[in-house]
């Protein structure tokens, strides 16, 4: 009896997949149910890394974005050597490339072993057209991202272009 | 891991790998030649797939599970199989035998001879005497008609079909995404993307066209069985058949699917004004095709010149008969796509980041 009693009230969190865990915190995929992210789950792609080796190139067409699963992963432009990023366990890049196969804007290294999982441009079409309404959530996501992100830009930009005009504004907000 | 050192900057290991990937494709080709009733029929389990995987998709965007869903069309499909078995399979198996023996009747051979007759009496400047029309008539009937006709007539091999093909697409209906998966994670980290790319090019041209082909021919087949039922064609069933199935042929299908009509109807008639008729009613289907259902199936889809097609397809019939000629036009435009994206890319794939590059000694960090 009591390991039935056990079975029936065992912890379920003990069993919950890892990268699903990654998943819901993306928010890319945030919103989804435990069913859908199993479904974007079947689509990704796990990819490993040695410490110095390159995820892309920059000017390369880009495909599709990157999770990172576990270790880190350099964002740098290649023509002036600055590093522009550095992301750890639970952060994305490169998902302008879901839209459109643009070149890449700067280099991925990964500075230490690295597990990434890919999503990309096919993998998102496909899932649009396996479940239309779940591949509209995950479009709809991926808007936003990019706004928030271009919104980010602008904003620096300002703050170096005029930065007097840009601490006013701030000043008054 | 490779590193950018030693990627590619060894002259003596890219002539290694370049005559490993000779010696490969070459024991391909002979793979592939050897054992070519497998391979006709691994590559008649993935046509089937790229029709059926549309129908596959649908029941999945209903909520349905890959393996739940490969099932539900498979047993459709097994119901309509069933029921064309049973009704349409025993008349038109009668109507191929009748056909064979038409063809072989008294109106042939006296047309033959007349042929015979014509060309070494106006034609002798072209050897006239040394061609025997009758004869030739006669070994097309018997050896390619029988052929053509003897698999859907021979049980053993219509059972080896009917029980290894279905198996091969449910599994690759059900289980295909993820062998293309495993397929790309042993593909290296540099060629990953590059490689997830083309694949999915790949999936996109030979799918649309082989679904498109799949309709076309349906539709094709439709009309020119309509038009010669109406026209009172004897074995208008099989012929229209016929005229579906050549029409897979890019430009040669369809011609040769209409003279075989014309020439069933000249030698089972004799009338040539009848003959005239049917000839008329397979271009107006002709006609059809290219203005109305080629143009909404396939688009730009290729981007080949018709001159390149017809030249693919001779290309991919004397190599690969019938299969090469269905197949030949979607594989060129997939070496094309293929050549065209590696010669994009090829300073980033292919070549190292000089002894400068960032990339060689990345900043160190915790």
């Amino acid at each position: 009896m009591d390991s039935i009693w056990g079975n029936i009230f065992r912890d379920r969190k003990k069993q919950t997949d890892p990268v699903a865990a990654l998943l819901v915190d993306v928010p890319l995929f945030e919103g989804l149910t435990s069913r859908e992210l199993a479904r974007v789950k079947e689509f990704l792609h796990r990819r490993e890394y040695a410490a110095g080796e390159v995820v892309f190139n920059q000017g390369v067409s880009g495909f599709g974005m990157y999770i990172v699963e576990s270790g880190s992963v350099r964002i740098l432009d290649e023509n002036s050597g600055n590093v522009l990023a550095e992301l750890g366990a639970g952060e994305f890049f490169g998902e302008l490339a879901l839209l459109s196969k643009t070149p890449r804007s700067a280099a991925a290294i990964a500075s230490v072993p690295t597990k990434l999982l890919g999503f990309f441009h096919s993998d998102l079409t496909s899932l649009i057209g396996h479940d239309p309404k779940m591949g509209a959530k995950i479009a709809m996501k991926l808007a936003e991202v990019l706004g928030e992100r271009l919104i980010n830009t602008n904003q620096r930009l300002c703050m170096t272009i005029c930065p007097d005009t840009a601490e006013a504004e701030n000043a008054d907000g | 891991m490779q590193t950018a050192e030693t990627a590619y900057s060894n002259p003596a290991q890219l002539l290694v790998r370049l005559l490993l990937a000779a010696v490969a494709l070459v024991c391909g080709y002979f793979a592939l030649t050897t054992l070519a009733p497998i391979v006709k029929m691994t590559v008649a389990a993935v046509l089937l797939t790229y029709v059926l995987d549309p129908m596959v998709v649908v029941m999945e965007s209903r909520g349905m599970g890959r393996v739940q869903a490969t099932s539900v069309v498979f047993v459709a499909l097994g119901l309509v199989s069933a029921l064309l078995l049973a009704l349409i399979v025993p008349a038109v198996a009668d109507e191929v035998r009748s056909l064979q023996a038409g063809l072989n009747n008294v109106h042939a051979n006296d047309l033959m001879g007349r042929a015979d007759a014509y060309v070494q009496e106006k034609l002798w400047f072209l050897g006239g005497e040394g061609i025997d029309l009758q004869g030739l008539w006669h070994r097309f009937v018997v050896d390619k008609i029988n052929r053509l006709f003897g698999f859907v007539l021979n049980a053993v091999s219509l059972v080896t079909y009917l029980s290894v093909v279905p198996f091969a697409v449910y599994f690759m209906l059900a289980d295909g995404r993820a062998f293309k998966r495993r397929f790309v994670s042993l593909v290296p980290n540099r060629y990953f993307e590059f490689t997830l790319n083309m694949l999915h090019k790949m999936d996109l041209l030979l799918g649309s066209y082989l679904r498109g082909l799949f309709i076309e021919s349906l539709i094709i087949g439709s009309l020119s069985l309509i038009a010669l039922w109406a026209l009172g064609v004897r074995y208008y069933v099989v012929l229209g058949i016929l005229v579906g199935v050549t029409n897979i042929i890019p430009y040669l299908g369809p011609l040769a699917g209409g003279l075989f009509a014309m020439l069933v109807a000249l030698i089972t008639t004799g009338d040539s004004t009848f003959t005239f008729y049917v000839g008329v009613s397979q271009a107006i289907v002709q006609i059809i095709d290219n203005v109305a259902i080629k143009p909404l199936l396939f688009s730009k889809l290729m981007h080949m010149h018709p001159l390149t097609v017809l030249l693919v397809v001779l290309v991919g019939g004397e190599y690969f008969g019938v299969f090469g000629m269905l197949l030949s036009v979607p594989a060129t435009a997939i070496l094309k796509a293929l050549a065209l994206e590696t010669f994009k890319n090829f300073r980033r794939y292919f070549r190292p980041p000089g002894p400068d590059s960032v990339l060689i000694k990345p900043a160190t960090g915790a």
